[in-house]
């Protein structure tokens, strides 16, 4: 974080305009009166608990039932996995290299490596104990 | 279920049609099986067609109601005030009487056709009998169409055969040239026709020639007050209404008929093959205007302005045609001025009131044409195609079959009794003058119709001295080639009809001896009521005058026109029956020249299309390139300007983006917290 | 019990500054963050009215909201890194190609 990463401070004053509209608008309205805590006896996590679920208990504070909502959100979160892998993965001297997989060709193969017993040994050496394979 | 010949009675149209795709599918992907080039299918298929029509007038004549009608509807009509679209057949004695006519010259022309174009080593002949094949069936689908719309599709077919076949040498560059001229001269014609399909379907709701709903009665009805009721525009009484739709239509029929103005593409059309000049004469092309107006003959027949018209147009058309015919030097052209001539008088039998007499003529001169123009094309096989008269000369004794059944026709043509066109011709002369009496203006069309009888007399026999007796002018003609039976069959078949035809109707001996010999005028009155020839005598708007009394008149008319053929023939006979003649047409001087040129009216048509039909498009291409187009690429640029300005916000920068995302958001809050009251 | 206004003038504060930081800032992951404040300014205000209204709807909803931000930060962090393997910089103002 340097001084490069601050642009220009004017395009700030549309937030702070924005503020001051919400501002205005939300001290001027008039809400009613408000319901006065949750009805039920249950406690409100368990009352989530069973919302999410579709599940009718008596004694649950009033919600609609989640469990569709719960589900989609199940594959998106799923689909956000898939794209953020798909947009790791890179294209490295004809080697597709993603973050699934361990042997991701970051290193030099030339370079010196450190032996199983200390010191180092050539890349080229018949060293299978290397993790490479 | 109707009779048999009834229900045959598409195949009439039909046979030609299979030969046409006969030639043209095997003509194109196996020419060797198509034996004589597509000629034989299509003898046969025409010949079927011959025997069909035969027998369909046969049954017409024996049938009660004198005719058949039927018709399928392609388009049913949609929603208020709608018509049906439909495909009919009428057989009527009119129509049969023209199916014989056109199925006969069509096998005629076919069989010539061997010996013109086989014989002679064309290339393209199944391209040719594709050609002659279509042409046919679309003629014959013309003559029995039921309705004006149908009648109109096949009259449009009939105009891109013409196209197809007058092209048909496509390498030379007279005859592309010729086709196009025929295409285009009557296609302008038939804008009108078009429009005046349209209105009578506008104004009728229907187009069918026959029955209780048909827009000839229906018109009838309406000027007798008697119900019916039709929608007139453009604030006309029907009266004056129908007299336009008349005059549409009849702008088909002047197109396709080459009468004055729109003639200018018919002897240039002589650039086709002989037997296809036959053809388009005789019995297809050209006829179809005529028949047309023969065919609507029961709503020409109410409107006098345009009767007086036609009349008038045909009596000018025949004087005038036929002097140009007298000066011309290729035989082809002078029979193609004789043509525009010889329709001219069957219009002024139409107009003066004479259908039996003009669709006599129609009858007699198909004969009598097909045999002239097949005959030249023997003259000009002999003659190694060359059709220059005055290269000709002594052909009589070389070629006799040609030369008498040409005579035949010659004589026909020129009226002389007893043969075809003397009788038919003089018919329509006699109804012009017995009307005319009455009528000035018919008188005046009377008049030129009479005076062309001399010309025709006298460019007829100055062809046939020209073509056949005298001195042999050139080696040619000296040696000729010989012709063969495929020549000589149809001069004879037809030679005999032209001599003869004219026998179905002596109008002048019927009235003279009192026995009955009107046997065409018994025809053309047997069918349905209203289609009869004197349902149409009792409409016409003339009274019939007469000379002394009728006797007398039909003597004086028969005598004076066959004494002005005589002497045109024998002024023919004693300036060109000699052994050198010379050209006595050069002492016309200035008169010539301009006869020769067809008093320039080619030059005039074609002045028009440059002085004044040009500019008016070079202005109209103005506007539209400056005025429309400017129009059309200023809101553009405009586009394409603030576009490009515009889309500078489109910076790439996301913050810019997240700004302007902001500060929408607030000025929305603002405008609807103003509107809304929130402040 | 505190009126329902400040509870909706602390989540417009919040969402603020976040549009603050997106506007000001020129980190790719200072984006991430500030997209941060700005939902869970939304989830104050859901758990403020499910308070209010005395229904539990809009506590479990801003659960699901959680979830949505870690679906977007995930894939947000992979678009950080194509950034970065493009521009070699996570500076959103460089990576301008994709205009006219």
């Amino acid at each position: 974080m340097t001084n490069q990463d601050r642009g220009s401070l004017l395009p700030g004053l549309a937030a702070v305009a924005l503020f001051g509209v919400l501002a205005v608008v939300f001290v001027r309205a008039s809400f009613g009166d408000p319901a006065g805590g949750f009805a039920g006896s249950e406690g409100v996590t368990a009352s989530i608990g069973y919302a999410m679920f579709n599940i009718a208990h008596p004694d649950a504070i009033p919600s609609e039932g989640f469990l569709v909502a719960f589900l989609l959100i199940a594959v998106v979160l799923d689909a956000a996995l898939d794209g953020a892998v798909l947009l790791a993965r890179r294209d490295e001297g004809g080697e597709i290299t993603t973050a699934l997989r361990s042997d991701a060709a970051e290193t030099d193969t030339t370079e010196e490596r450190v032996a199983t017993d200390g010191g180092t040994v050539d890349a080229d050496s018949d060293d299978t104990q290397e993790g490479h394979n | 279920m109707a009779a048999l010949p009834f229900e045959l009675a598409p195949a009439i149209a039909a046979l030609p049609f299979v030969s046409f795709l006969i030639a043209l599918l095997v003509g194109a992907f196996a020419p060797r099986l198509l034996p004589k080039g597509g000629a034989i299918p299509g003898i046969l298929a025409t010949a079927g067609s011959l025997v069909l029509s035969v027998w369909a007038a046969v049954a017409v004549w024996n049938h009660p109601d004198g005719m058949y009608h039927d018709s399928i509807t392609w388009v049913a009509g949609v929603g208020d005030a709608a018509f049906d679209l439909q495909f009919g057949i009428l057989l009527d004695p009119l129509s049969t009487m023209m199916l014989v006519i056109v199925s006969l010259v069509a096998v005629l022309v076919h069989v010539f056709s061997l010996g013109y174009m086989n014989d002679e080593g064309e290339t393209g002949l199944p391209r040719y009998y594709a050609g002659l094949g279509l042409f046919t069936a679309s003629m014959l689908s013309f003559v029995f169409a039921s309705n004006l719309l149908m009648a109109f599709m096949f009259f449009e077919l009939v105009g891109l055969c013409s196209w197809l076949l007058i092209g048909f040498w496509f390498r030379e560059p007279g005859p592309p040239s010729a086709a196009k001229k025929a295409f285009l001269v009557t296609r302008f014609g038939d804008y009108f026709f078009l429009v005046g399909v349209v209105g009578v379907f506008a104004t009728f709701g229907t187009t069918a020639f026959v029955g209780s709903e048909s827009f000839p009665i229906l018109a009838d009805q309406v000027l007798a007050g008697e119900g019916a009721s039709v929608t007139t525009f453009l604030g006309l009484d029907p009266q004056a209404w129908f007299s336009v739709l008349g005059l549409l239509i009849l702008g088909g029929v002047i197109g396709k008929s080459a009468q004055f103005p729109l003639h200018t593409w018919l002897p240039d059309a002589m650039e086709g093959p002989t037997p296809v000049s036959a053809l388009i004469h005789a019995a297809t092309m050209v006829a179809a205007g005529v028949y047309l107006v023969a065919r609507i003959y029961g709503f020409y027949a109410l409107l006098p302005q345009v009767m007086a018209l036609i009349a008038l147009v045909g009596g000018f058309t025949a004087l005038f045609a036929a002097t140009m015919g007298v000066v011309k030097r290729e035989i082809k052209q002078v029979l193609a001025y004789s043509t525009i001539s010889q329709y001219g008088y069957m219009m002024l039998g139409l107009g003066a009131g004479g259908y039996v007499a003009a669709t006599f003529h129609l009858m007699t001169h198909a004969f009598f044409k097909a045999l002239l123009f097949l005959g030249a094309g023997s003259v000009i096989i002999a003659m190694h195609h060359n059709e220059n008269m005055w290269d000709m000369g002594g052909l009589k004794e070389k070629m006799p079959v040609t030369y008498y059944a040409f005579l035949s026709g010659s004589l026909a043509l020129a009226g002389i009794v007893p043969f075809s066109g003397f009788w038919s011709k003089d018919e329509v002369l006699y109804e012009a003058l017995v009307h005319g009496l009455e009528s000035p203006i018919l008188l005046a069309a009377y008049a030129m119709g009479l005076l062309a009888v001399f010309f025709t007399g006298f460019y007829t026999f100055r062809m046939v001295f020209l073509t056949f007796h005298g001195k042999p002018r050139t080696d040619t003609a000296r040696d000729p080639h010989a012709v063969g039976w495929n020549v000589k069959v149809p001069l004879v078949v037809l030679g005999t009809l032209a001599a003869v035809a004219g026998l179905v109707n002596m109008v002048p001996v019927a009235e003279v001896t009192g026995i009955h010999l009107e046997f065409l005028h018994d025809w053309l009155d047997a069918g349905p009521e209203a289609l009869t020839a004197h349902h149409y005598a009792d409409l016409i708007p003339y009274a019939s005058g007469e000379i002394g009394s009728p006797l007398l008149t039909v003597l004086l008319s028969a005598g004076v026109s066959l004494g002005l053929a005589l002497s045109g023939a024998g002024a023919a006979w004693l300036l060109y029956d000699v052994p050198e003649p010379i050209r006595h047409t050069d002492r016309l001087g200035r008169v010539k020249t301009v006869l020769f040129n067809n008093y320039y009216q080619d030059e005039f048509q074609v002045w028009l299309a440059n002085g004044v039909t040009l500019p008016l498009a070079r202005v109209a291409d103005k506007f539209d390139q400056g005025v429309i187009d400017g129009v059309v690429n200023g809101v553009s640029s405009v586009s394409l300007f603030s576009g490009g300005r515009i889309k500078r916000i489109q910076t790439g920068v996301v913050s810019n983006y997240a700004f302007l995302l902001t500060m929408g958001l607030v000025v929305l809050l603002v405008f609807i917290g103003v509107t809304g009251g929130w402040f | 019990m505190v009126p329902i206004e400040y509870y909706l003038l602390l989540s417009a504060a919040v969402f603020c500054i976040g549009v603050f930081g997106i506007l000001t800032r020129k980190n790719a992951l200072l984006f991430l963050m500030s997209v941060e404040l700005l939902l869970n300014a939304a989830n104050i205000n859901l758990v403020a009215f499910s308070r209010f209204h005395g229904n539990l709807t809009g506590q479990t909803f801003s659960l699901f909201t959680l979830a949505l931000a870690a679906a977007e930060v995930a894939i947000g962090i992979g678009i950080i890194l194509v950034l970065y393997r493009n521009f070699a910089d996570v500076d959103v103002t460089k990576a301008t190609t994709m205009r006219w």
